[in-house]
């Protein structure tokens, strides 16, 4: 008798095509590392610096950041530090669990993200812990070491549904400490929240690097401007009449806009790459943005 | 109303559905949103002007579906039936209106009642009515029978103190009494003079089984009147004897007749009423009141003048308009004059046609395009009052004589109207029938009798038969006549209403009423590049 179970991965969440790119991911990261000129990638890029492997001549295009004065002092030319790259770095990634990533796609667009979040690290030769924000909580779930390991990375993902409240007012506080000094963090959430983005203040001076993956809120079915719909929050349930007119959906946009602009600057200023996509994103495009951009 | 198909109507069951749906179809969209973060700002939205333009439609639906189902259901439009009626023709007058056969009618009458419940309604008809203190003429049989056969009714039934004649029809006949009623009564007085010297001329008839002896005795002011004293009788069972006696000088006083036994004691038999007559000599006593207005005793007074001839009248002002036929007033009767108060609103009684009693005051009335107005408070019948005369409209009788006992009622005010009552021939007829009933000049000699004194022998016989002895049979009413199918109208109009309702939209969009076309998304936030 043979027993049918259920796919461990969903397929709704994690098509085909998603697998794919996932498998050449790896490979991807290193083409693309390799197509990218040294100065782009110096500050906190490959390699660190407890990995010192010797000198070479300054070449036009190099990081003068890198260039050891000492040296010149003494022997009047120009030599760069060079480093080995530092293989086991380890990522963080933590996925917002609450409700309100569910709606108009957000679940499938924030799995993948996080996913390619995770693929990418595994891809540089790193290690990948993977934590769920919720209800205030931040819970590990899983931890690779390997890119081997990526299944049981899409088989967590499948499995956590968006459910309740982020409570990242609560959570955010505590990240700090739990991430590692010289993780690398990434933070998948809609940061549809009331908290105060000075959240983010809290990885402040902790050396923490890494980037913000705002999914900003995804277009609407919403009813004709100047009719009414009814709109149902996803996390409380809770219901408002909304007659949605011209005005009134500009209004909206430009709340939208400034709560973006702000957590973007407390992002930015803790050294966090604010990262917007959108459910429509190609994951192709998030993961060169994430490959190329992200420290 | 009547349905062809009742299970029809269980097609109204499909009117909550219709609710439903309409408030399912035309509730706001629901769409889930992420959060209402950025919404909270905006003002809820109560007025929900779409819902609310739709609820003319809703209507529309609800009537189109529920004039279906009516449809459907086949109603007809039917005359309510009339309740089955009983009509019940009591026999009054002469010797009937002794209060034993009076007792015996009302028991008659309790067990119609009992009978018939309240499914039936019992028309009861006095013929004629009866007026204490006066000696009414009797019907006759074919009178009662014809009386009780008039009209639409259920049953027909004439209540009497004879016997079933031979012929009755689809009419039951109830004779109550007693059947050994032992009477022997005066049936007619008169005064004559055929040779110079006036003479009275009394005639007696026996009813009962046993054959009676008497005296009639005629006394004027308690003193005997003619020579011989008493006159003595014998009657056998259903003869008559005629008296012819010589009166001396009465000096115009009142002369009574009376019975009385061969051993001077008081006649007593079952019916006393018909044991004594009184010649009345002179004036008829009338009574107007002092109070009355002066143009209203006026008219009042003309025609009484007319009505009495060359004989006058007496005018005391003591009470209202009363006729006293004897000396005593308890045994006369009064007309009751009402007028309407100055200002006070007036009561027309509607068109309509003028239903005459078969009472004599009402005889040859002629009531012909006279617009009554009543006197205040008057246009309704009072208990135990009997309608004379009125105007029928549609179901109701409104009351222009009514008489109860011995006081005769004008409910109509004789001064008001188009045109006024006294203007008219009403005016002196009624006052003319008044004083026939209050005395019959016709006697001869400048005499009066009181009332009138036609007791037959035959009529005389009593006969009981319970009405328990057999159970009133109430014939079906007649057909309710034709009904109407309400079924095409209410097809129109449920095709109506639907058109109306698909054709709304329609209209609403040609007016060019705001509403926006939904589109297939639109955004709260730009998507980020």
């Amino acid at each position: 008798m043979s027993v049918i179970e259920k796919p461990s991965v969903d397929p709704q969440l994690f098509p085909g095509s998603f697998l794919r790119l996932l498998s050449v991911v790896p490979a991807a990261v290193r083409r693309l590392h390799a197509g990218v000129a040294d100065g782009r990638r110096a500050v906190r890029g490959e390699g660190g610096r407890f990995f010192f492997r010797g000198h070479r001549e300054y070449r036009p295009g190099d990081d003068i950041r890198r260039i050891d004065w000492n040296v010149e002092a003494r022997h009047g030319r120009l030599e760069i530090r060079q480093y080995d790259a530092q293989k086991d770095v380890l990522t963080e990634v933590w996925l917002d669990g609450s409700a309100s990533m569910a709606p108009c796609e957000g679940r499938g667009a924030s799995a993948r993200a996080a996913a390619l979040c995770c693929a990418t690290g595994l891809g540089e030769g790193g290690r990948v812990r993977l934590g769920i924000l919720r209800d205030g909580q931040a819970l590990p779930v899983f931890e690779a070491t390997e890119p081997g390991q990526m299944r049981q990375v899409l088989e967590v993902l499948s499995r956590d549904a968006p459910a309740g409240q982020a409570g990242l007012a609560q959570a955010l506080p505590r990240l700090p400490r739990q991430v590692a000094s010289g993780a690398r963090f990434l933070l998948v959430s809609d940061l549809l929240t009331r908290a105060d983005a000075g959240v983010l203040q809290a990885f402040a001076g902790r050396g923490v690097r890494g980037a913000v993956l705002h999914m900003r809120v995804p277009e609407v079915h919403a009813p004709a401007p100047g009719s009414t719909f009814r709109a149902h929050d996803a996390e409380s349930g809770a219901i408002r009449s909304v007659r949605l007119d011209g005005p009134a959906a500009g209004r909206i946009a430009a709340r939208a806009r400034a709560h973006a602009d702000l957590w973007a600057q407390h992002a930015q200023g803790v050294g966090l790459l604010y990262l917007p996509f959108a459910p429509s994103m190609s994951p192709e495009v998030l993961l060169r943005r994430l490959v190329l951009e992200v420290p | 109303m009547s349905f062809a198909a009742p299970w029809a109507l269980l097609g109204l069951l499909v009117l909550p559905f219709i609710w439903w749906l309409h408030k399912k179809l035309r509730r706001p969209p629901e769409v889930e949103l992420p959060s209402l973060l950025f919404l909270e700002a905006e003002a809820e939205a109560r007025a929900l002007p779409r819902g609310r333009r739709l609820d003319a439609e809703l209507l529309l639906a609800l009537a189109g579906a529920a004039l279906l189902a009516f449809a459907a259901a086949g109603p007809r439009l039917e005359k309510p039936a009339a309740p089955p009626t009983v009509r019940v023709v009591v026999s009054g007058g002469g010797p009937a209106d002794h209060e034993g056969y009076l007792a015996a009618v009302r028991e008659v009458l309790r067990d119609l009642r009992a009978q018939v419940g309240d499914a039936a309604q019992l028309d009861v008809i006095w013929l004629p009515e009866p007026m204490a203190g006066f000696f009414v003429a009797r019907p006759s049989d074919e009178a009662l029978l014809g009386a009780a056969g008039a009209g639409q009714a259920a049953a027909r039934v004439v209540v009497s103190d004879r016997p079933a004649p031979a012929e009755l029809g689809s009419v039951r006949w109830v004779s109550c009494g007693r059947a050994d009623v032992q009477n022997t009564g005066i049936v007619s007085v008169a005064v004559a003079s055929p040779e110079g010297v006036p003479e009275l001329f009394v005639t007696l008839a026996h009813q009962g089984p046993r054959a009676v002896q008497g005296l009639v005795r005629v006394t004027a002011s308690r003193r005997l009147v003619f020579a011989g004293g008493s006159v003595p009788f014998a009657l056998e069972p259903g003869a008559y004897a005629s008296v012819r006696l010589p009166l001396g000088d009465l000096a115009g006083g009142d002369v009574d007749v009376g019975l009385e036994q061969a051993d001077g004691e008081a006649w007593d038999d079952d019916l006393m009423h018909d044991d004594d007559a009184t010649l009345v000599h002179g004036p008829l006593g009338v009574r107007i009141h002092a109070d009355l207005p002066p143009l209203l005793a006026s008219r009042l007074r003309h025609a009484l003048a007319a009505a009495l001839g060359a004989q006058g009248f007496d005018e005391r002002a003591r009470a209202q308009l009363s006729f006293v036929p004897r000396g005593s007033p308890e045994t006369g009767f009064r007309l009751e004059l009402q007028t309407l108060a100055e200002g006070a609103p007036a009561t027309h009684a509607p068109a309509g046609v003028d239903a005459v009693g078969r009472d004599p005051l009402v005889r040859d009335l002629s009531t012909a395009g006279i617009g009554w107005v009543y006197a205040e408070g008057a246009e309704r019948l009072g208990d135990g009052e009997l309608l004379l005369l009125g105007r029928r409209a549609g179901e109701t009788l409104w009351p222009v004589l009514a008489r109860k006992l011995g006081r005769v009622r004008l409910a109509v005010d004789p001064l008001r109207g188009e045109p006024r009552p006294i203007d008219t021939p009403f005016w002196p007829l009624l006052i003319q029938n008044l004083v026939r009933a209050a005395g019959d000049v016709s006697v001869g000699g400048g005499y009066r009798a009181h009332g009138l004194l036609h007791p037959r022998s035959s009529e005389l016989g009593t006969v009981n038969e319970p009405l328990a002895a057999s159970t009133l049979t109430l014939a079906p009413p007649p057909s309710a006549g034709a009904s109407r199918s309400l079924q095409p109208l209410l097809i129109v109009a449920a095709l109506a209403c639907l058109a109306l309702l698909w054709a709304a939209p329609r209209l609403r969009r040609r007016l060019a009423v705001t509403r926006a076309r939904p589109r297939a998304g639109a955004r709260l936030e730009a998507e980020p590049g």
